[in-house]
């Protein structure tokens, strides 16, 4: 009896000492986790004045929840990242003293951003929806798509630091459609970038429709109204473009499109599809290599999540979570659908892991919408922000579990298995409480990490500058197509530093109807040094560049056996 | 399942379907946890069960599609997945025009006050009168329509000797069922006990209209007749009444009690005596049968 309860003692000490050293590590390891990511509200440092407006006057139109995307990219080739915003117009009912406009900010450095918008040309009074940015021309400038509800627009880059509308001349206006996102992508592999414009539904004035829940006004969704089908623009590579819907396939998928994003998925050398429908199977348009297009979204899995149920999908978005080379899926969606993360096996296929490796974690209560699969730590593995806000602004009298202002989510990929939700950890830029829509994620101060941006529905945008502590390595590539377009839209890009292999693609528009990182980004860890760079061209051309010093951003050439260092 | 514990889902998936066999949702499930666990044959049996049971549902469709295709059997997941999209089809036709956004806020609601009924319950079966009532009142307040709710806080108050809140309570229920008549027969009573005749009166004439071929009506409204005494031959009348509509040791009290209170002393003997042979046990009965008996 004696060695019985002596040995249950010994049992329960060594229990107990196993609690203490569990919650020791537990305490250290929230405590790695908490200073891994740190991001600072800089938005009042900025000298960024934009007030986003949803053009309402109470009337409750559906376009007034989706308005807008927000477009980060150099537009003056000056190496600053600067930054596009979309807005909203007055919609029929609303008067305006100054009527609202699209914004563009230059980075001056030392994140002092100064509005250049009329000088540059850009000030679109249309109703901002989706944007997107690729060289079309392939004159070595970004050019600025927008998809507007109404008639969209074609901002040519002039070279300098002005633009010009070039709309008519290049046939994309796409008559009186309520836009959604945008991509130029090279559907054919001939060298100059053609543009997908997603449509949402078929709103109009005449068949707007409101209703009621537990008496209170509120939008209606999707499903009141008829889906559309979206467009497919070709490049002529004359300065105009053809409307191709209907022969390269596109045309006879209707959905309620949002956001979007081109991706070469199946690793067969041409971009795919995906465009992400509002309370409908997402569509996901395979290539063939030449223009045409089958849809595949069931088959791909893709489509649904993991229970066959169709989502609110709002944002999509593109990357390697798992560094095992294939190009995953990441889409933020409505309130009680969970975020989700599809994992790609490899066949062409894809499988939802969003429970499994918690990706949707803290998603729930809440309507979700710009997403990004994006390394802030610079660890090695890409972790995912998403932005929040409901699209109700009255959501708070008729449902008590979410609010119009909510906070944004950071979930940090704790080694390609699972994430954990370090929102409340991770320093004052997650404490910010509003309804967020579209965000961009680039380095705006380039000194090796990404920040923030993020268009916030009705208010001013917010500003994160990512001030991360810790001594990983990072490298970032730029693109310089010669024979394929100028940007590199489309190219695989894979890193390989000591046992880490990281992959990348080029995207021109993605996320919640925004466009950014076109400087790919890849956090090293603590590896030093990068031993190879394979860039997989659009057009199958591949370029190796080998025993590259880290910390640096290179500009790869098409052709080149050189990388510069900027 | 959603936490990752999929060996534990699936112990107590299997428990379900071995207790209810009809259940779509927890096949369903079943083939969820299974495909989650990578068990694909599993996972197909799972959603194939399922689907025999509800030969459209369309999500077991779309599991069965998945883990056709992760078996090989690409004929298999073709022909689901055919089945999937006409289904979804289906679905979609039923939701377009709508003009009413799904919302589940009230469902919420009432699912909600369900489980504060039940805590509730938990207090009252433990003595715990105030918790109890604390519970079943948040429960009204979520679901005011809940019938279960008001009829546990109306035998709450009577447990607590608060016959006015019960009375409340009742007539809750009264004004959400107007047209049941088990809410006017305990008006009716309460009313009786805390001496308002006339809401009495009016309660059991009420609960005769509605069911006139139920007994207890006519019964408690003779009772309160003779209670006040007044309308004794209305009373004599209502009690033979219900007399014939069930012969209960209640009613042949009732009964005899009128017939007593009339002058009809061997009917109320009679009726007493039957109601004492019916109900042995019952002291009023015993002693107004010994009163009769005493007179002759």
């Amino acid at each position: 009896m004696r060695t019985s309860a002596s040995g249950c003692q010994s049992s329960c000490f060594l229990r107990k000492s196993a609690a203490v050293g569990l919650l020791c590590l537990y305490v250290l390891l929230s405590d790695c986790v908490s200073a891994s990511i740190r991001l600072r509200d800089m938005t009042k440092q900025t000298g960024i004045a934009f007030i986003h407006t949803d053009g309402s006057s109470g009337k409750r139109y559906i376009v007034e929840t989706v308005s807008a995307g927000v477009a980060l990219f150099d537009y003056d080739g000056d190496g600053d990242i600067d930054i596009y915003f979309l807005n909203g117009a007055p919609l029929r009912g609303t008067t305006v003293k100054v009527p609202p406009k699209n914004a563009l900010y230059r980075n001056e450095g030392g994140w002092k951003f100064t509005e250049v918008t009329d000088s540059a040309g850009v000030g679109d009074a249309g109703y901002g929806l989706g944007v997107a940015v690729g060289d079309y021309d392939n004159d070595g400038d970004p050019d600025i798509y927008l998809n507007n509800y109404g008639f969209n627009l074609l901002y040519q880059n002039n070279g300098d630091g002005t633009f010009t509308d070039v709309t008519k001349k290049a046939c994309v206006a796409n008559g009186r459609k309520v836009g959604a996102g945008a991509c130029f992508l090279d559907i054919d592999k001939d060298g100059d970038l053609d543009l997908y414009v997603a449509n949402y539904v078929d709103f109009t004035y005449e068949n707007h429709q409101i209703v009621r829940f537990n008496g209170y006004p509120a939008y209606v969704g999707p499903m009141n109204y008829y889906p559309t089908s979206d467009t497919l623009y070709r490049n002529n590579g004359d300065g105009t473009f053809s409307d191709i819907s209907i022969e390269s396939g596109i045309a006879a998928h209707k959905g309620t499109g949002m956001g979007m994003i081109c991706a070469d998925y199946d690793n067969d050398g041409d971009t795919d599809i995906f465009v992400g429908n509002d309370v409908a199977g997402n569509s996901v348009f395979e290539n063939n290599g030449a223009g045409k297009f089958e849809e595949v979204g069931l088959i791909t899995g893709l489509a649904y999540d993991l229970g066959g149920t169709a989502q609110g999908t709002m944002g999509v978005e593109c990357g390697d979570y798992n560094n095992d080379c294939l190009l995953d899926f990441y889409v933020t969606s409505y309130q009680r659908d969970l975020a989700t993360l599809y994992r790609n096996l490899g066949d062409g296929s894809f499988e939802d892991v969003t429970r499994v490796t918690a990706a949707g974690d803290g998603t729930l209560p809440h309507v979700t919408w710009g997403n990004s699969l994006v390394d802030f730590d610079n660890d090695g593995d890409r972790d995912i922000f998403i932005a929040c806000g409901h699209l109700h602004d009255n959501v708070e009298l008729f449902d008590n579990v979410t609010s119009y202002h909510v906070q944004n989510i950071l979930l940090e990929n704790t080694g390609g298995e699972r994430f954990v939700n370090v929102s409340d950890k991770c320093g004052d830029g997650l404490e910010v409480k509003l309804s967020s829509r579209g965000a961009g994620f680039d380095d705006l101060d380039n000194d090796g990490d990404i920040d923030v941006v993020i268009l916030n529905s009705r208010w001013e945008p917010t500003v994160l500058r990512n001030d991360s502590a810790n001594d990983n390595h990072w490298i970032q590539i730029c693109l310089g197509g010669v024979k394929t377009n100028s940007d590199g839209i489309g190219a695989h890009i894979k890193v390989t530093a000591g046992d880490l292999t990281l992959l990348d693609e080029v995207h021109s528009g993605r996320g919640y109807q925004s466009h950014y990182g076109m400087r790919l980004h890849f956090g090293l860890g603590n590896r030093d040094r990068v031993d190879r760079i394979e860039v997989h061209w659009i057009g199958g051309g591949i370029d190796v560049f080998e025993n590259i010093a880290a910390n640096r951003l290179l500009t790869l050439t098409e052709g080149g056996s050189k990388a510069v260092s900027e | 399942m959603m936490s990752g514990r999929h060996d534990e889902a699936v112990e107590e998936l299997e428990k379900q379907v071995k207790i209810l066999p009809s259940s779509d949702f927890a096949y369903f499930l079943l083939g969820q946890t299974y495909l989650l666990k990578e068990e694909s044959q599993k996972a197909k049996e799972s959603y194939e069960a399922a689907i025999r049971i509800r030969p459209d549902y369309t999500n077991a469709y779309y599991g069965l599609t998945s883990v056709c295709t992760k078996l090989g059997d690409r004929e298999k997941a073709k022909e689901y997945s055919e089945i999937f999209k006409k289904l979804k089809a289906e679905e979609r036709k039923g939701l377009k025009g709508r003009k009413v956004e799904y919302n589940d806020f009230f469902q919420t609601q009432r699912s909600a006050a369900i489980t504060y009924i039940n805590v509730g319950r938990m207090y009252r079966d433990n003595g715990k009168l105030d918790e109890a009532e604390e519970q079943l009142k948040q429960a009204a307040g979520l679901d005011p329509k809940n019938v279960i709710c008001f009829l546990e806080l109306a035998s709450l108050y009577q447990a607590k000797k608060q016959p006015a809140k019960a009375l409340q309570m009742y007539q809750k229920i009264r004004d959400i069922e107007p047209e049941s008549p088990i809410s006017y027969f305990m008006i009716g009573i309460l009313s009786g006990h805390l001496k308002q005749f006339d809401d009495a009166e009016e309660a059991f004439g009420k609960m005769i209209s509605l069911a006139p071929r139920k007994s207890d009506g006519y019964r408690e409204l003779a009772r309160l007749y003779l209670k006040t005494g007044r309308m004794l031959p209305q009373a004599r009348q209502l009690a033979g009444k219900a007399v014939t509509l069930g012969g209960t040791a209640a009613n042949y009290f009732v009964f005899g009690w009128a017939c007593y209170a009339t002058g009809d002393f061997t009917n109320a003997r009679a009726a007493v005596k039957r109601a004492v042979e019916l109900d042995p046990g019952n002291a009023q009965y015993k002693h107004l049968y010994k009163q009769i008996q005493q007179r002759k």
